[in-house]
């Protein structure tokens, strides 16, 4: 589930949806958790999206531990 | 960290779900630039390219950014002679942004480049028709009138320069979202047309498209297009959410996640039918020459000109 407004980054992970302008989505997780599981929990389909994390291209099969950020670019942008 | 399926030797950086493929930078390329010979052979055209000009009309996005890329490394190795078409559409900033970026690859890639400005072309912007349309409140969207001005733009140009095919960026995505529309409207003309294109070199004023990248996923296309750290424009079209293609996307997006290949399906069925109805329904249509500028129609007065003349009567 979505959450918002947590202060700092404990038990959550950050999404940043680089859509022209940056929004972020907070998720909720316990460890470490599947990137796809964590999208979708967000209301993001994998297939609409491609993840980066520290500046990398990772897929949707990776890990992610509380406390990490990835990122988002959708698709569709500039095609 | 997941690692390549194919190499089993670099850092995976897309999932191919529909082929359960986790693909590295190097193999993603591999598999992209396949995928493009493949589509071209699969035309009939790949044979075809030794001393030919190709135009190919880049817009500054990933798609036609990546196309001019892998049709400019084929031109190599078939001895073909490439050109880059870009069409300004006069849509503000993103209009200029686009621009420079198409400069600035066609001087890195050290290819020929040809600028069009919409409004010399076709005494009217985009910007300056959406606001006309948005006015008179017509049904006919900016989308439909950029479509309509790039291509009769494109043709014009890759006469003008002799060339012998126009190349356009639309993926496997585009693809799929145009038939769905097409269904949706009942526009079985333009099924039929979609797949006569290349039949269709007989008439002289009509330069052949070629489309690529119509085997690659919109997906793929991104990802190549940053593994490549391609200077291109990520950012919208403002005009893009009033689209139909819009709705439509998102729903095939969430079929695709839900039953990978979908998209493919999709596309072969798009083929099949295409193929089975095209000369029923073309032979029924004459091509003529439009009564106003002389392109091939199959209307006395094309679509474009019919366009230009219905903004100029709701503008005065």
């Amino acid at each position: 589930m979505a959450t918002d407004g947590l202060k700092d980054k404990e038990g959550i992970v950050i999404i940043r949806i680089r859509n022209g302008s940056i929004k972020e989505r907070r998720v909720r997780v316990r460890g470490k958790s599947r990137i796809r599981d964590i999208l979708l929990r967000a209301g993001i389909n994998p297939e609409e999206v491609v993840i980066i994390k520290d500046e990398e291209l990772i897929t949707e099969d990776d890990f992610i531990s509380e406390g990490e950020i990835i990122e988002v670019l959708p698709v569709s942008l500039g095609g | 960290m997941v690692l390549c399926d194919l190499c089993k030797a670099d850092k995976a950086i897309i999932k191919i779900r529909y082929a359960s493929l986790n693909l590295c930078r190097k193999c993603l390329f591999m598999f992209v630039e396949r995928k493009v010979e493949a589509a071209l052979k699969s035309v009939g055209v790949l044979d075809k390219l030794s001393g030919k000009l190709v135009l190919v009309a880049v817009s500054g996005g990933k798609d036609s950014t990546n196309t001019a890329y892998i049709i400019h490394r084929l031109s190599k190795e078939l001895d073909f002679d490439v050109r880059v078409l870009f069409i300004n559409e006069g849509i503000g900033e993103y209009s200029r942004r686009r621009e420079k970026a198409v400069r600035n690859f066609c001087k890195n890639m050290k290819i020929e480049c040809d600028v069009v400005d919409m409004r010399q072309e076709m005494g009217i912007n985009i910007d300056e028709a959406a606001q006309i349309l948005f006015k008179s409140g017509v049904s006919v969207k900016p989308c439909s009138v950029c479509g309509v001005f790039r291509r009769y733009i494109m043709n014009r140009r890759a006469i003008e320069v002799g060339a012998d095919y126009v190349a356009t960026g639309h993926n496997l995505d585009d693809e799929v979202q145009t038939f769905i529309m097409s269904l949706l409207r009942g526009d079985i003309r333009s099924i039929a047309r979609e797949v006569y294109s290349i039949k269709r070199t007989i008439i002289e004023e009509l330069v052949p498209r070629i489309k690529p990248l119509f085997l690659v996923y919109e997906r793929e296309s991104a990802v190549y297009s940053l593994a490549h750290n391609f200077n291109v424009v990520r950012a919208a079209c403002p005009y893009a959410p009033l689209s139909m293609r819009y709705i439509i996307r998102k729903m095939v997006n969430d079929l695709e996640y839900k039953r990978p290949g979908t998209k493919y399906r999709i596309l072969a069925l798009k083929e099949t039918i295409g193929r089975s109805i095209r000369d029923k329904v073309l032979k029924e249509e004459e091509i003529k020459k439009c009564s106003k500028c002389g392109m091939p129609s199959s209307r006395e007065i094309c679509r474009a000109c019919e366009l230009k003349e219905m903004l100029h009567n709701l503008a005065s």
